[in-house]
């Protein structure tokens, strides 16, 4: 089979996330900084304040502008013959395989983000660990998970 | 075989918030409200609790029975909740029997199943039992398995005549005392010993003047050091003791399928492990034990092992052997993991790429230390050592390919050679960056299921080899 890649709604919803994230740091940095001027905390917190507001603004620019757009290029996933091949990483580009066999459950999911675009994550565990496919079209996703326990059935897991 | 989707009865609701609060309320709502009236006085508060516990303890006891049912383990507990669990036989995949001084003094044993479920569902524990029933219990357990196994067996019997059953191998006395020797602290206590004796005329007689202890003060110098040491050295003695007291009348033997470890010699515990459960084997060499030419054999088994073990869930196979013994020990032991492949080194260049984040780590963070700290200018004799210490360790790491074998070797303190095969390897990655690729290195990393999953990897190995190793993992798999 050829590689397919993630439908590209999810490089919004990386963004969504990414920004989500991102107010909720300001709230804490906000809580942070009140209490500093209404508590008399001591001044130097306000350096850590500061630090962390402009990391918080170097997340943004990272998680909304650069991250999503290369993550969606590198990621694809293959299924073959035995097994699943993920390709995933933004600096570092990772290339896993799950052979069906060590498959012990797959598992969709879907949060309120994903809902609205209709799309599915799945994650494949094995007995070491959780592999995910972060975005799908629930069709796809659906397809892909029946594809996968017809294949685990197929190959009995005989090899512990 | 479609069914119809149902919901659970309506009351598990309840019962599950039951047995939360329940879980909160008992220890700390009983407690309270029957101390009430003693809350004046803590006696009271301290005396009741332990009596809820008891009358809890006594009431669990009461409810729990176990028993066989045609080839399953029955078990039933619970007080409010009350729980009733099937094991079938066949699934149990070791049984552990234990004893401490103090169960020993009363004649009664604790016993121990494993399921290959993750540690926290996959343990039962009969925490009190007299011997001969464990015995029973365990004798039981073993001949449910063997006739389902029949066939099996045969064949296998049919195949490797040569493999007697029964084989045992003893750690002996002067084993066990080298064992003890080589593996408790030492080398942490002698440069324990040197830093604070470097560093005594420093920070010793300050931090001391101004308290009330005036015998440490009147003290010299010198009589502080020789405190010091003689403390090191009991302690480095009780830690030989405590080793000496673990290994005691080590004793493996080796059936067809079967391992069965004694050990201890206050805290007994008689452990058997199936060997078609062994994920991986791993000999670890402490710099010690590599001077004179032992190592440690570990095996790495799939399922729930004991998570008090020292060992990081790894079950220790024999405490001592000598490198030249091991070849023969691993091919009684366990024949598929044994004939290791040879060991290539990883290229220099990929050593070098990997120096990069040591050379920045230690030369920023030491000289900030010989920034800020008066006597820090001595800390800068140590980074060559370090950084020496960093490139032998990167250096001695490598992998081997023979087969379906795939072998491991990596080093922190101690030389650890991890022997798994391909059918053992649950996923398996290459990773690069584009520094690496330029480089021409990568990056590959394989997951094994321990008692805990556990990845190893092996890092900055050429590309070719990678790529041979990932095409290795695609094509001989089955």
């Amino acid at each position: 089979m050829q590689k397919k890649q993630l439908n590209p709604g999810i490089m919004t919803i990386w963004r969504q996330r990414a920004v989500l994230a991102h107010l909720i740091f300001w709230l804490i940095i906000g809580g942070l900084t009140t209490s500093i001027l209404f508590f008399h905390w001591p001044h130097f917190f306000l350096l850590i304040a500061g630090t962390l507001a402009t990391l918080n603004i170097l997340q943004l620019i990272l998680y909304v502008f650069i991250f999503p757009g290369i993550n969606y290029r590198t990621f694809f996933y293959e299924i073959r013959q035995e097994d699943l091949l993920i390709q995933d990483g933004i600096f570092v580009i990772t290339q896993t395989i799950i052979p069906f066999t060590r498959v012990q459950n797959v598992e969709t999911e879907q949060g309120p983000l994903l809902r609205k675009y209709h799309l599915t994550s799945v994650s494949i565990t094995t007995a070491a660990g959780a592999h995910e496919i972060p975005a799908l079209e629930e069709q796809d996703a659906r397809a892909l998970r029946d594809q996968i326990s017809t294949l685990i059935k197929e190959h009995p897991a005989n090899e512990i | 075989m479609k069914s119809e989707s149902k919901h659970l009865h309506v009351f598990a609701i309840f019962s599950n918030a039951v047995s939360t609060l329940w879980q909160m309320i008992v220890p700390l709502g009983f407690g309270l409200a029957w101390s009430v009236r003693h809350l004046d006085d803590i006696i009271g508060y301290v005396l009741i609790i332990p009596l809820v516990i008891l009358v809890f303890s006594f009431l669990r006891w009461l409810r729990f029975k176990y028993e066989f049912v045609d080839g399953q383990f029955h078990i039933r507990s619970g007080i409010l909740v009350r729980s009733d669990r099937y094991i079938r036989i066949q699934r149990i995949q070791s049984v552990q029997i234990k004893t401490n001084l103090l169960l020993r003094l009363l004649g009664v044993v604790q016993l121990k199943f494993d399921t290959a479920d993750p540690a926290s569902k996959g343990d039962m524990v009969l925490s009190a039992l007299k011997l001969k029933e464990a015995e029973r219990i365990k004798a039981a357990v073993s001949h449910e398995k063997t006739p389902h196994s029949d066939f099996a067996a045969q064949d296998v019997h049919m195949e490797t005549p040569q493999n007697q059953p029964g084989r045992i191998y003893k750690l002996s006395g002067k084993r066990l005392l080298a064992a003890s020797l080589l593996s408790s602290k030492a080398g942490v206590m002698i440069a324990a010993v040197f830093g604070l004796w470097s560093q005594a005329d420093d920070f010793v007689p300050d931090s001391i003047r101004g308290r009330s202890l005036s015998y440490i003060e009147h003290a010299s110098l010198v009589g502080l050091i020789v405190l010091i040491c003689i403390g090191i050295f009991l302690f480095w003695l009780f830690s030989l003791i405590s080793v000496l007291l673990r290994w005691g009348f080590f004793r493996l033997s080796i059936d067809d399928d079967e391992w069965r470890i004694h050990r201890g010699v206050w805290e007994t515990s008689d452990e058997t492990y199936k060997t078609d459960r062994v994920q991986a084997i791993r000999i670890k060499e402490h710099w010690l034990q590599q001077c004179f030419g032992y190592c440690t054999v570990y095996a790495d088994c799939s399922g729930s092992v004991d998570s008090e073990k020292t060992d990081g869930g790894s079950v220790l196979v024999f405490p001592l052997l000598k490198k030249t013994e091991l070849a023969d020990f691993l091919d009684t032991a366990i024949p598929r993991f044994s004939g290791a492949a040879m060991v290539r080194r990883l290229p220099v260049r990929g050593t070098l790429y990997r120096m990069i984040w040591p050379v920045l780590f230690w030369s920023v963070s030491l000289s900030l230390l010989a920034w800020f700290l008066p006597w820090g200018k001595y800390v800068l004799i140590a980074l060559p050592l370090m950084l020496a210490y960093c490139w032998l360790m990167y250096r001695s790491q490598g992998f081997g390919l023979c087969g379906r074998q795939l072998v491991v070797v990596n080093r922190w303190f101690a030389r650890t050679t991890l022997i798994t095969r391909i059918n053992h390897i649950q996923w398996f990655a290459r990773k690069q960056s584009r520094i690496q690729k330029r480089f021409r290195l990568g990056t590959c990393t394989a997951a094994i299921r321990a008692a805990s999953s556990q990845t190893f990897a092996i890092r900055q190995l050429d590309i070719e080899d990678s790529e041979n190793l990932f095409h290795w993992f695609q094509g001989s798999r089955h």
